[in-house]
């Protein structure tokens, strides 16, 4: 179990995944309808006058004076009169500056029993106020380890000195007069702990000045649809392309940046009626001479995004140097057809007269339908009285429907996905599982057409004269985006040693391998199991299992042992291989520092904190790890002696991402690397926080593991989510490498 | 993370909050049932679609469900479970629909029938999400009713485990570990 990976985001991307459209109002408000007639009918009471809120008095307003200006002026007119007061603060996001924009004039604190609320900066325009404020030190025994049991709840507000409150709006609270300098931001309770277990009532006094001079606010521009032009490109049977336009890529907004823009628009796909299409990549941008550019998704203009009408909305942030216009934004995808006839084919299976959950028919059968080939490699019963079959398809067959004869299922899922190296699985259950002699139908064959583009061009309105054809690069910066390109495969003399990957096996399982640092010598240690760590000596690998249980594996023997009344992940090895740090769970802590020594003694816990991440093990014998704050991405890090039992707090990682840090400490104890708040870069820094820098900018990163010899690995992510590559640098020359052999994430390095 | 966690713990308890109070007041007064209307109905349209993949259809089936839900809850006693109890009636409607003659040969997976009838708005996923859907579809039909429990319908883990009459933690387990797997396959194209 490891709840680091319920982040909203994640969440959202399931939810996504599952491709649920939204749900039409009109069949809400029809149905909301029917139940209040029927209600009505049940109950004699009067009904309950139905008040505006004032949220919704001030929404209609605006929209009524929206359509009052359309009708007297034309639409474009006021949208972009409407725009034109828009302007974007880094960090802060799209805002209105249609009146002076204050700021906050220093940060606020307040500590209560050792927890900490600090407000550390507030942007006050004309349509909202956002508060950007932290937590820190709230204990995990605060929370109820029970969802059915009720935490706190009350949203925090802001009140005026006239008593009146400002609740939160969308992306913010609601906007403070321009006559009022001074707020008291009121948290009634910090969110979902429990009554007694935390201060509540916190207030923080703040007080607002204008915006310095030098207050970045860059101007939004607003582009009209009737100047894009989004080329469709349908690749034929024969291999040539048809092109047509339309407008399925479009960009709304253009924001400049210092080194470059951020670009807002919205991807809608123009098509005929019974057309379908999957997507098949993430968009992508080249500029005319083929350069393909290297982007960031700037999370701040989210609202603006969510706003985009029609479509799916897009942003992308990139740097402008030596960039050649126009710029190609590319979205590519399959059309989805039936198959020409209604051929169906059939087989027998027998399930016996009573097939368990779990168990496995392996059938290899190959079925010709509509002259394709379908291979059923499997049957699997489920313990949800379902049959999943499993399926590998020639690479033309998007998917297949599948029934049984004779049994009529309650539901069932799956059937898509043939586009996932012609592997997928569908499903069937059913109120009691079939058993004996069944026959399977298969029809209903949905079949991967043409493949096509849906390019968008877009080129800056004036050309920038204030950015360097050849910029030079910062330093301490090793490598960008660009420079992927041109490394070199690393020298044998550097490529001597071993690296823990975790990768998709053979089996189709992710599992933990060790090779050769030239790719031999493969050695699938771990066939089911992540969170692998290497030793230091390279001579033995512990993983977090299923269970999650810790266990170690002798690389040379292959055997392996559990830790007994261990079990988490983010598992360090000490650098004499006797113990283990881990963060795991126990009573009134979520998440925290665990260590343990390898010949199997009572598991120690180090840190009461929540959800933390293990940074390493100093040569000097101290533990080092990060602490999230609650609200705000920023992160606390804390060293631990072993010997005294002393943890002493270090410094605030600020711009580090709030999702996977990674933080990894050189076994010289000399530097911290952790990924960047873009997801994609790597930053170093000293263990006491000074020089803090970027070394790997926008490349991907996301397995990073140190040697003992000052090399740096990084695998770093690709276009195939299922590969990464694995880069070696030294620090002290910038000097890089890839190392071709490899193909997952990095998870240990050692080098000879 | 640890606010990611602790954001979403909060939102289920606002919900569940209001739950018990508009329960309570529904006794008193029917039209009240609107509200716990829409509090779900999102959530029994996304679950329902997910198993039935057909828009019009996995509407007709939520207005079934509601509607039950309405004509039934005078016996609908307790103040808490009442995503359970809804889920409940939600997954029995969905079975007599699969039940009737004209859509046995309809059980072909959900994503077809989407492919046929629906808006090709749906039909475009990132890349991130499309790799998930296909991790998703490679799961057993029993793990792929647990994220839709937990992220379609949006039901808590106590809640799942009332809906399929297993333990709490095993659950909770289960779907984190689930997570865990599809995070770690994930983690490139996250990026």
């Amino acid at each position: 179990m490891n709840e680091k990976y319920s982040t909203p985001q994640f969440e959202e991307s399931v939810r996504k995944s599952f491709g649920v459209p939204e749900i039409r109002s009109k069949f809400v408000d029809e149905v909301y309808s029917d139940l209040m007639q029927q209600a009505v009918a049940k109950s004699r009471k009067p009904r309950p006058f139905l008040g505006l809120r004032p949220a919704w008095t001030v929404a209609l307003a605006i929209f009524s004076l929206m359509i009052i200006g359309t009708l007297v002026i034309g639409p474009q007119r006021v949208y972009a009169e409407f725009l034109k007061l828009f302007g974007y603060i880094p960090g802060v996001g799209i805002v209105d500056q249609s009146s002076p924009i204050r700021v906050l004039a220093e940060p606020v604190s307040v500590t209560r029993d050792g927890i900490t609320v600090t407000v550390t900066s507030a942007t006050l325009t004309g349509d909202r106020t956002q508060i950007v404020y932290r937590i820190f030190g709230v204990p995990g025994s605060a929370y109820p380890d029970r969802e059915d049991v009720a935490g706190c709840w009350s949203r925090e507000y802001l009140r005026l000195a006239d008593g009146k409150q400002l609740a939160q709006i969308n992306y913010g609270y609601e906007p403070v007069p321009m006559s009022v300098n001074e707020a008291v931001f009121v948290i009634p309770c910090i969110s979902g702990t429990l009554p007694g277990k935390s201060p509540e009532n916190w207030e923080l006094q703040l007080r607002f000045v204008p915006a310095p001079e030098n207050l970045t606010v860059m101007p939004v521009f607003e582009l009209t649809p009737s100047q894009q032009v989004t080329l469709t490109q349908n690749a034929t049977g024969n291999g040539t392309s048809v092109p047509s336009v339309d407008n399925s890529v479009t960009v709304s907004k253009v924001i400049e940046t210092s080194d470059g823009y951020i670009l807002i628009g919205s991807f809608q796909p123009q098509s005929k009626p019974g057309e379908s299409f999957q997507q098949t990549g993430a968009m992508e941008i080249h500029d005319a001479s083929g350069k393909k550019v290297a982007y960031t998704y700037p999370q701040d203009v989210n609202e603006a995004i969510n706003q985009e009408p029609g479509g799916t909305g897009w942003a992308a942030q990139f740097k402008a140097a030596g960039l050649v216009y126009p710029l190609n934004i590319n979205f590519s995808g399959v059309h989805l057809l039936p198959s020409a006839s209604d051929a169906t084919a059939q087989f027998t299976f027998d399930a016996g007269s009573n097939p368990q959950p779990g168990q496995v028919w392996d059938l290899n059968q190959q079925i010709q339908l509509d002259g394709h080939t379908l291979t059923l490699v499997s049957i699997t019963a489920n313990s949800q009285r379902s049959y999943s079959f499993n399926f590998q398809v020639d690479p033309k067959v998007y998917s297949v429907g599948v029934q049984i004869e004779g049994f009529t299922p309650i539901g069932g899922g799956g059937g898509g996905g043939g586009l996932a190296n012609g592997k997928f699985n569908t499903s069937l259950a059913y109120a009691q599982l079939p058993t004996g002699e069944l026959t399977v139908d298969i029809f209903h064959m949905v079949l991967i057409g043409d493949s096509i583009t849906w390019q968008g061009q877009w080129s800056p309105a004036t050309p920038r004269t204030d950015l360097p054809a050849n910029p030079t690069l910062q330093s301490g910066l090793c490598l960008t985006a660009d420079s992927l390109t041109q490394l070199q495969p690393a020298p044998s003399t550097v490529a001597n040693g071993k690296a823990l990957i975790y990768e998709k096996l053979d089996t189709g399982t992710w599992g933990l391998a060790v090779y050769n640092l030239d790719g031999r010598q493969k050695q699938v240690v771990v066939p089911n199991g992540n969170w692998g760590a290497l030793s230091s000596d390279g001579s033995q690998v512990a993983y977090s299992a299923s269970d999650n249980g810790i266990h170690i594996v002798d690389l040379a023997s292959l055997t392996e042992k559990v830790l007994p009344g261990a079990g988490g992940f983010n598992l360090h090895w000490s650098p004499d291989g006797t113990q283990i740090a881990y963060v795991g769970m126990g009573d009134g802590v979520i998440n925290s520092v665990f260590v343990i020594t390898t010949d199997g003694t009572p598991a120690r816990l180090i840190s009461d904190l929540s959800y933390e991440s293990i940074i390493g093990w100093s040569p000097d014998g101290k533990l080092y790890f990060v602490a999230p704050y609650t609200g705000g991405a920023a992160w606390k890090v804390y060293s631990y002696d072993l010997a005294s039992g002393t943890t002493q707090e270090r410094f605030n990682i600020e711009n580090g991402t709030p999702k996977f840090l990674n933080p990894m400490l050189s076994p010289d104890g000399k530097w911290i690397a952790y990924r960047g708040r873009d997801n994609s870069s790597l930053y170093l820094v000293h263990p006491d926080g000074s020089d803090m820098h970027l070394v790997l900018d926008n490349v991907g990163a996301v397995g990073i593991a140190w040697t003992s010899s000052g090399w740096l690995g990084v695998s770093i992510g690709t276009d195939d989510p299922y590969v990464q590559k694995v880069l070696l640098i030294n620090l002290d020359t910038c000097d890089s490498y890839i190392l071709n052999g490899l193909h997952g994430q990095l998870e240990g390095l050692v080098i000879k | 993370m640890a606010e990611n966690s602790i954001e979403l713990k909060s939102e289920r308890i606002d919900r569940m909050t209001d739950e018990i109070r508009i329960i309570k007041a529904t006794r008193q007064d029917p039209k009240v049932f609107g509200e716990l209307y829409k509090l779900y109905v999102e959530q029994v349209f996304r679950y329902l679609f997910s198993r039935i993949g057909n828009v019009h259809e996995a509407e007709d089936v939520t207005a079934q469900t509601f509607l039950a839900a309405f004509e039934s809850f005078d016996k609908f006693r307790q103040d808490g479970h009442f995503a359970s109890w809804l889920f409940g009636i939600a997954r029995n409607k969905a079975m007599d629909h699969f039940r009737r003659p004209d859509h046995s040969s309809h059980m072909d997976g959900s994503s077809e029938i989407a492919v046929e009838d629906n808006t090709l708005a749906r039909m475009i996923k990132t890349e991130q999400e499309e790799a998930l859907s296909t991790l998703i579809q490679a799961l057993s039909e029993e793990d792929r009713e647990l994220l839709r429990l937990r992220f379609l319908a949006d039901m808590s883990f106590p809640e799942i485990a009332r809906f399929l009459h297993r333990n709490e933690e095993a659950v909770k387990k289960t779907t984190y570990r689930l997570l865990a797997r599809l995070h770690s396959q994930l983690e490139v194209s996250n990026e």
